[in-house]
Protein backbone atom coordinates (compact mmCIF):
# COMPACT_ATOMS: atom_id res chain seq x y z
CA UNK A 1 0.00 0.00 0.00
CA UNK A 2 1.61 3.35 -1.24
CA UNK A 3 2.05 6.28 1.49
CA UNK A 4 1.42 9.70 1.22
CA UNK A 5 1.67 12.76 3.08
CA UNK A 6 3.82 11.84 6.06
CA UNK A 7 3.61 14.62 8.55
CA UNK A 8 6.21 14.11 11.61
CA UNK A 9 7.33 16.32 14.91
CA UNK A 10 9.16 15.39 17.76
CA UNK A 11 7.90 16.03 21.59
CA UNK A 12 10.37 16.71 24.07
CA UNK A 13 9.12 17.07 27.99
CA UNK A 14 6.48 15.14 30.08
CA UNK A 15 2.36 15.53 30.36
CA UNK A 16 2.83 19.42 29.22
CA UNK A 17 3.32 18.35 26.33
CA UNK A 18 -0.01 16.56 25.60
CA UNK A 19 -1.75 19.74 24.37
CA UNK A 20 0.63 20.43 21.51
CA UNK A 21 0.40 16.60 20.64
CA UNK A 22 -3.47 16.55 19.92
CA UNK A 23 -2.73 20.66 18.00
CA UNK A 24 -0.43 18.51 15.77
CA UNK A 25 -2.60 15.55 15.72
CA UNK A 26 -5.79 17.66 15.08
CA UNK A 27 -4.06 20.24 12.32
CA UNK A 28 -2.00 17.10 10.66
CA UNK A 29 -5.49 14.80 10.38
CA UNK A 30 -7.17 17.97 8.37
CA UNK A 31 -4.46 18.53 6.09
CA UNK A 32 -4.60 14.30 5.25
CA UNK A 33 -8.11 14.74 4.47
CA UNK A 34 -10.00 13.76 7.71
CA UNK A 35 -13.00 14.79 9.16
CA UNK A 36 -14.09 16.45 12.60
CA UNK A 37 -14.92 12.44 13.87
CA UNK A 38 -11.36 11.70 12.20
CA UNK A 39 -9.94 14.35 13.91
CA UNK A 40 -11.94 13.91 17.46
CA UNK A 41 -11.31 9.94 16.75
CA UNK A 42 -7.17 10.89 16.37
CA UNK A 43 -6.34 13.34 18.49
CA UNK A 44 -8.19 11.63 21.54
CA UNK A 45 -6.40 8.57 20.74
CA UNK A 46 -2.75 9.65 20.56
CA UNK A 47 -3.44 11.72 23.81
CA UNK A 48 -4.43 8.55 25.56
CA UNK A 49 -1.46 6.60 23.78
CA UNK A 50 1.10 9.77 24.79
CA UNK A 51 -0.21 9.91 28.27
CA UNK A 52 0.12 6.40 28.69
CA UNK A 53 4.25 6.83 27.51
CA UNK A 54 4.91 9.94 29.88
CA UNK A 55 3.22 8.05 32.75
CA UNK A 56 4.62 4.07 32.43
CA UNK A 57 7.51 3.88 30.02
CA UNK A 58 9.22 7.27 30.87
CA UNK A 59 7.55 6.58 34.78
CA UNK A 60 6.99 10.82 34.91
CA UNK A 61 10.30 11.71 34.07
CA UNK A 62 11.03 14.19 30.66
CA UNK A 63 11.26 11.43 27.27
CA UNK A 64 10.75 12.01 23.29
CA UNK A 65 7.79 11.11 21.57
CA UNK A 66 8.05 11.13 17.71
CA UNK A 67 4.65 11.70 16.71
CA UNK A 68 4.06 10.85 12.86
CA UNK A 69 0.98 10.68 10.74
CA UNK A 70 0.51 9.63 7.13
CA UNK A 71 -2.51 7.98 4.40
CA UNK A 72 -2.78 4.76 3.31
CA UNK A 73 -5.19 5.30 0.98
CA UNK A 74 -8.47 5.48 2.55
CA UNK A 75 -6.74 4.75 5.86
CA UNK A 76 -5.08 7.28 8.69
CA UNK A 77 -1.91 6.27 10.21
CA UNK A 78 -1.31 7.69 12.93
CA UNK A 79 2.18 6.29 14.67
CA UNK A 80 4.22 6.68 18.24
CA UNK A 81 8.14 6.08 18.70
CA UNK A 82 9.59 5.96 22.17
CA UNK A 83 12.31 4.88 23.76
CA UNK A 84 12.41 4.15 27.28
CA UNK A 85 10.84 0.91 29.22
CA UNK A 86 9.27 -1.38 27.04
CA UNK A 87 5.44 -0.69 27.57
CA UNK A 88 2.85 -1.94 25.24
CA UNK A 89 -0.20 0.25 25.75
CA UNK A 90 -2.57 -2.45 24.24
CA UNK A 91 -1.99 -4.92 27.03
CA UNK A 92 -3.81 -2.79 29.42
CA UNK A 93 -6.92 -4.62 30.55
CA UNK A 94 -10.02 -3.03 29.29
CA UNK A 95 -12.15 -2.03 32.36
CA UNK A 96 -15.89 -3.37 32.95
CA UNK A 97 -17.99 -0.58 31.87
CA UNK A 98 -20.81 -2.17 33.19
CA UNK A 99 -19.74 -2.49 36.80
CA UNK A 100 -20.50 0.11 39.28
CA UNK A 101 -18.24 3.17 39.58
CA UNK A 102 -16.82 2.40 42.81
CA UNK A 103 -15.54 -0.73 41.58
CA UNK A 104 -13.90 0.10 38.60
CA UNK A 105 -10.30 -0.49 38.02
CA UNK A 106 -8.71 3.33 37.97
CA UNK A 107 -6.84 2.13 34.89
CA UNK A 108 -7.53 0.75 31.28
CA UNK A 109 -10.20 3.59 29.94
CA UNK A 110 -6.95 5.41 27.79
CA UNK A 111 -7.08 1.67 26.15
CA UNK A 112 -10.64 1.52 25.58
CA UNK A 113 -10.79 4.77 23.93
CA UNK A 114 -8.48 4.07 21.57
CA UNK A 115 -9.37 0.59 20.80
CA UNK A 116 -13.13 2.06 20.14
CA UNK A 117 -12.09 5.39 17.97
CA UNK A 118 -9.16 3.64 15.53
CA UNK A 119 -9.30 0.45 13.22
CA UNK A 120 -6.72 -1.28 14.78
CA UNK A 121 -3.66 -1.03 17.09
CA UNK A 122 -0.89 -2.53 17.15
CA UNK A 123 2.75 -2.73 19.58
CA UNK A 124 6.23 -3.22 18.44
CA UNK A 125 9.36 -2.67 20.44
CA UNK A 126 12.93 -3.22 18.96
CA UNK A 127 16.09 -3.38 21.69
CA UNK A 128 17.53 -0.59 19.26
CA UNK A 129 14.82 1.19 18.13
CA UNK A 130 13.02 0.95 20.94
CA UNK A 131 8.83 1.16 21.18
CA UNK A 132 7.03 1.87 18.24
CA UNK A 133 2.91 2.04 18.74
CA UNK A 134 0.78 2.58 14.95
CA UNK A 135 -2.94 3.00 14.94
CA UNK A 136 -4.71 3.07 11.86
CA UNK A 137 -8.66 4.34 11.32
CA UNK A 138 -10.48 4.31 8.31
CA UNK A 139 -11.92 7.85 7.57
CA UNK A 140 -15.20 9.03 8.30
CA UNK A 141 -17.44 8.46 4.92
CA UNK B 1 -6.93 24.77 34.12
CA UNK B 2 -8.96 27.20 35.91
CA UNK B 3 -10.95 26.47 39.04
CA UNK B 4 -13.42 28.61 40.54
CA UNK B 5 -14.95 27.88 43.17
CA UNK B 6 -18.98 29.34 44.42
CA UNK B 7 -21.71 28.67 46.66
CA UNK B 8 -25.18 28.58 45.63
CA UNK B 9 -28.16 27.51 48.09
CA UNK B 10 -30.51 24.91 46.60
CA UNK B 11 -32.53 22.63 48.53
CA UNK B 12 -29.14 22.09 50.44
CA UNK B 13 -25.96 24.24 50.04
CA UNK B 14 -24.03 23.48 46.84
CA UNK B 15 -20.44 23.95 45.89
CA UNK B 16 -19.84 24.85 42.51
CA UNK B 17 -16.77 24.32 41.06
CA UNK B 18 -16.31 25.77 37.41
CA UNK B 19 -13.60 24.65 35.53
CA UNK B 20 -11.86 26.56 32.36
CA UNK B 21 -9.54 24.89 30.11
CA UNK B 22 -8.97 20.98 28.74
CA UNK B 23 -9.32 18.48 31.30
CA UNK B 24 -6.05 15.47 30.29
CA UNK B 25 -3.11 13.72 32.44
CA UNK B 26 -1.70 17.10 32.71
CA UNK B 27 -4.51 18.75 34.49
CA UNK B 28 -7.06 16.43 36.07
CA UNK B 29 -4.73 15.46 39.10
CA UNK B 30 -5.41 19.43 40.05
CA UNK B 31 -8.77 19.38 39.71
CA UNK B 32 -9.44 16.13 41.94
CA UNK B 33 -7.02 17.16 44.26
CA UNK B 34 -8.93 20.88 44.67
CA UNK B 35 -12.42 18.63 44.67
CA UNK B 36 -10.88 16.03 47.34
CA UNK B 37 -9.93 19.20 49.59
CA UNK B 38 -13.46 20.84 48.92
CA UNK B 39 -15.07 17.62 50.76
CA UNK B 40 -12.73 17.28 52.97
CA UNK B 41 -13.91 20.67 54.30
CA UNK B 42 -17.30 19.76 54.24
CA UNK B 43 -18.74 20.03 50.90
CA UNK B 44 -20.96 17.40 50.61
CA UNK B 45 -22.83 18.22 47.24
CA UNK B 46 -20.88 19.35 44.29
CA UNK B 47 -22.03 20.61 41.08
CA UNK B 48 -18.75 20.03 38.29
CA UNK B 49 -19.33 23.27 35.78
CA UNK B 50 -17.80 21.45 32.24
CA UNK B 51 -19.52 24.94 30.52
CA UNK B 52 -15.75 25.98 29.51
CA UNK B 53 -13.96 22.75 29.34
CA UNK B 54 -13.59 21.81 25.05
CA UNK B 55 -11.91 18.18 25.61
CA UNK B 56 -11.31 15.91 28.16
CA UNK B 57 -9.83 12.43 28.39
CA UNK B 58 -9.47 9.45 30.12
CA UNK B 59 -7.78 11.02 32.95
CA UNK B 60 -10.69 13.23 33.54
CA UNK B 61 -12.83 10.60 33.71
CA UNK B 62 -10.81 8.98 36.53
CA UNK B 63 -10.81 11.88 38.42
CA UNK B 64 -15.02 12.46 38.21
CA UNK B 65 -14.69 8.27 39.46
CA UNK B 66 -12.65 8.97 42.39
CA UNK B 67 -14.61 12.89 43.39
CA UNK B 68 -17.78 10.32 42.53
CA UNK B 69 -16.35 7.98 45.35
CA UNK B 70 -15.68 10.56 47.84
CA UNK B 71 -19.13 12.06 48.01
CA UNK B 72 -21.31 8.20 47.46
CA UNK B 73 -21.50 8.28 50.95
CA UNK B 74 -23.66 5.68 52.68
CA UNK B 75 -25.31 4.82 49.75
CA UNK B 76 -26.68 1.26 49.08
CA UNK B 77 -24.57 -0.38 46.54
CA UNK B 78 -27.31 -2.62 45.17
CA UNK B 79 -29.74 0.29 44.89
CA UNK B 80 -27.58 2.06 43.00
CA UNK B 81 -26.73 -1.09 40.85
CA UNK B 82 -30.40 -1.37 40.43
CA UNK B 83 -30.94 1.90 39.77
CA UNK B 84 -28.31 2.12 36.86
CA UNK B 85 -29.53 -0.24 35.17
CA UNK B 86 -33.76 0.92 35.57
CA UNK B 87 -32.14 4.48 34.20
CA UNK B 88 -33.41 6.06 37.07
CA UNK B 89 -30.27 6.58 39.44
CA UNK B 90 -28.81 10.19 39.65
CA UNK B 91 -25.84 10.56 41.37
CA UNK B 92 -27.45 12.18 44.59
CA UNK B 93 -23.73 14.57 45.58
CA UNK B 94 -22.00 14.77 42.32
CA UNK B 95 -23.53 16.14 39.67
CA UNK B 96 -22.79 17.86 35.71
CA UNK B 97 -23.45 21.34 34.50
CA UNK B 98 -23.06 21.67 30.64
CA UNK B 99 -20.32 18.96 29.19
CA UNK B 100 -19.93 20.51 25.38
CA UNK B 101 -20.60 18.26 22.42
CA UNK B 102 -16.91 16.32 22.53
CA UNK B 103 -16.90 16.14 26.72
CA UNK B 104 -20.59 14.31 25.63
CA UNK B 105 -19.14 12.03 23.85
CA UNK B 106 -16.59 10.94 26.25
CA UNK B 107 -18.78 10.55 29.02
CA UNK B 108 -21.13 8.66 26.93
CA UNK B 109 -18.50 6.52 25.32
CA UNK B 110 -17.85 5.23 28.86
CA UNK B 111 -20.85 4.89 29.74
CA UNK B 112 -20.33 7.56 32.90
CA UNK B 113 -23.58 9.25 31.49
CA UNK B 114 -25.46 6.60 32.90
CA UNK B 115 -24.03 7.42 36.89
CA UNK B 116 -23.54 10.79 36.65
CA UNK B 117 -25.96 13.47 36.55
CA UNK B 118 -25.71 15.85 33.65
CA UNK B 119 -27.73 18.93 33.52
CA UNK B 120 -28.00 21.39 30.44
CA UNK B 121 -28.73 24.44 32.82
CA UNK B 122 -27.52 25.81 35.89
CA UNK B 123 -31.39 26.17 37.32
CA UNK B 124 -32.12 22.38 36.50
CA UNK B 125 -28.45 21.20 38.02
CA UNK B 126 -29.33 23.10 41.45
CA UNK B 127 -33.10 21.66 41.94
CA UNK B 128 -31.83 18.78 41.46
CA UNK B 129 -29.94 18.05 43.87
Amino acid sequence: MATEGHRRRVFEGSLEQLAAIRTFVNEAVSELGGGEEDKFACELACDEAAANIYNHAFQGARGKVSVELWREGKMLVVQLNYQGRAFDPSRVPEPDLEAPLDERPSGGLGMYFMRQLMSQVDFDFDALEGNCLTMRRALAA
Amino acid sequence: MEITVSQEQARVPVTVVALSGNLDSASAPAVQKRVEELIAGGAPDILLDLRAVPYMSSAGLRALTQIYNHLRGGEDLHAVSAGVSAGTYHSPHLKLLGPRPRVMDTLRMSGFDMFLDIHAHLKDALAAF
